[in-house]
């Protein structure tokens, strides 16, 4: 049951990482940086909520919650701009079609596979 | 004997006989027109305006991948702005651009429930990539939304109408008929389309038995995007139960007194602009509006004042961002971009430059993934240290070709300096590769994945431009 939980965390911890050295760059005002920052940001508040609604003990509970709490502050901290625009658009990102922020970093969270997703919600919200 | 409504056409007097030709004027068609709301159209976009007597509107959906178009459309792509020019000037009533499935629908509902007169809606250009906008639609009219707000049917990835009241949307699906022509983007087409719509004889146009039908039986509906949603692109499933407690509350959209007339057209150009209502009631209905919207925007001032207080308060409480940040989860992560300076390249040198910016680009993410991973229980592990070798031995290989390549000299040396800190950056991490799999010890439960090596995929992003030395 922890296990989806912390996994989840681990994944974010590299995501947030990743997310925050692009953040220095051009990705700074692009809309994919953006869009992964409220991603990452929803996504916490998902795992805060399943954990409240989950069975684990408390004193787990409260040790993951300071973990989210923590990576929802780094989420929070990025870097990004307050107009931003896809900068492939704008002529400044030539890397190819594909998009470090969403493709790149969020694509970090499909490297978790287990729990399996419906176990992990029905664990989650039981 | 002279007749109501005859003209005599011609008159000939040939040895004393007089011959006539009366012509008679054929009765005018009765049909149903209606003023428009008010404030017709209610909402703003990238549509041209025409005859609001005319029982169409269209749609032109606006082909371009997501993200490829700033939030701001200013021009559209001179091929779709033909189409929409062609339509109003055919006779449509509205016309303009659709890009999402969201928003967009949400704008066009609120302008046709405004304006009853309107009575199709002709659909065309190329389906939107990404968004499905077109079927988004065509599902809109065919199926509706369910308790969610969500279109049904709908391929479109979030096709939420959390913006406009309920009524509106069954008015809408109720006051249009479609005249489905995603796909098409000839304007001769299109043309036909919308003529054929405003025919007072059923017209037949393509499967379609296509005529001006007169208004919808009710008055408009004023209505205008509340807002609560502005970017539904990011609206998760589990979020949309709370989202609707919150739209719930919210107000119902105002109905003026209908202004219903009935009116004699033949044509929609032909028709007169009809005169203002009473200038008193109107008055009286403005400054009601006027003051709920100024009430509306003390309350969210008042809130926005509430909220820079507080950030006020905890930026004087708080160190700065930058020394927070230090010590926290990623230790030495801090990547600036090599500043570029104006130097006159060639095309090759251009190249060849910017494929070197885009790998450190690249490199700089995997990097602090990999500084990530190591605070983790992947610093025990032998996929890491696997990891930081061949990115220790690729940034190595990226140092040579820099060396050999035409880069300009400044250029070349702000690189390399970049170089050699991801190097040691990469240095520092573990290279023991003799370290048992983390997966095999038990401690990393994630499944087959591996985050050290879905790091290191983040190259694989970087497709352009090739390499100058292949």
């Amino acid at each position: 049951m922890v296990t989806y939980f912390e996994n989840q965390l681990r994944g974010y911890n590299v995501v947030l990482a990743a997310l925050r050295a692009f953040s220095q760059d051009i990705c700074r005002n692009c809309i994919g940086l953006s869009g992964s920052q409220t991603k990452v940001i929803k996504g916490l508040k998902k795992l805060r909520m399943d954990l409240e609604g989950s069975a684990i003990s408390q004193s787990d509970k409260r040790q993951i919650l300071a973990r989210i709490e923590r990576c929802a502050k780094l989420a929070a901290a990025l870097d990004v701009a307050e107009e931003v625009e896809c900068q492939k658009t704008a002529g400044n990102c030539k890397i190819g079609p594909g998009c470090s922020c969403t493709d790149g970093a969020m694509g970090l969270m499909k490297e978790i596979t287990e729990p399996a997703p419906s176990l992990a919600t029905s664990v989650a919200t039981a | 004997m002279a007749e109501e409504n005859c003209e005599i056409l011609q008159l000939d007097d040939e040895e004393g006989v007089l011959t006539a030709i009366i012509g008679k004027e054929a009765p005018a068609v009765e049909m149903l027109k209606v003023s428009p709301v008010e404030d017709y159209p209610a909402e703003s976009g990238c549509f041209l305006r025409g005859n609001h007597y005319s029982p169409v509107a269209a749609v032109v959906l606006l082909n371009a991948p997501y993200g490829t178009l700033p939030p701001e459309v200013q021009n559209a792509p001179p091929e779709i702005e033909k189409l929409v020019r062609v339509a109003i000037e055919t006779g449509a009533a509205l016309a303009g651009t659709l890009q999402t499935e969201n928003i967009g629908i949400e704008k066009i509902v609120c302008n046709v429930v405004g304006n009853p007169n309107i009575r199709y809606l002709v659909l065309c250009g190329e389906e939107v990539h990404g968004h499905h906008s077109g079927t988004a639609v065509r599902a809109l009219l065919a199926n509706g939304i369910n308790e969610k707000r969500t279109i049904i049917g709908s391929k479109s990835g979030t096709p939420y109408l959390f913006n406009i009241p309920l009524e509106a949307i069954e008015r809408f699906r109720e006051q249009v008929s479609l005249v489905d022509l995603v796909g098409e983007m000839d304007s001769a087409v299109i043309a036909k389309a919308v003529q054929s719509c405003y025919q007072e004889e059923p017209t037949p146009f393509k499967d379609y038995m296509l005529h001006d039908p007169g208004a919808y039986s009710e008055a408009g509906i004023s209505c205008t995007l509340t807002g609560k949603v502005r970017h539904p692109e990011e609206i998760e499933e589990w979020e949309i139960n709370d989202l609707l407690k919150e739209i719930e509350g919210g107000g119902v959209p105002v109905k003026p007194p209908a202004a219903v007339k009935t009116e004699s057209t033949a044509r929609p150009e032909e028709v007169q602009l009809e005169k203002k209502g009473e200038p008193g009631a109107i008055d009286q209905q403005k400054l009601v509006a006027v003051g709920k919207s100024l009430a509306k925007i003390a309350e969210g001032l008042n809130e926005i004042a509430t909220i820079l207080i507080g950030e006020a308060a905890e930026r004087v409480a708080e160190p700065p961002r930058e020394e927070r940040l230090k010590g926290e989860v990623w230790p030495g992560a801090e990547v600036k971009a090599p500043p570029l300076e104006e130097v006159p390249q060639t095309e090759a040198q251009k190249m060849a430059a910017l494929y070197f910016a885009n790998q450190l680009r690249g490199y700089s993410g995997v990097l602090a993934a990999l500084e990530a991973c190591n605070q983790d229980v992947c610093h025990d592990g032998c996929t890491l240290p696997n990891v930081v070798i061949s990115v220790i031995k690729r940034i190595s290989k990226l140092q040579k070709d820099l060396d050999a390549s035409s880069v300009v000299e400044s250029r070349k040396q702000v690189m390399i300096a970049q170089i050699g800190d991801f190097l040691a950056r990469a240095k520092a991490l573990p290279q023991d590769v003799d370290r048992p799999c983390q997966k095999t010890v038990g401690t990393c439960k994630i499944g087959s994945g591996c985050f050290a090596a879905g790091a290191l995929k983040m190259m694989k992003l970087i497709t352009e431009p090739p390499s100058p030395t292949q």
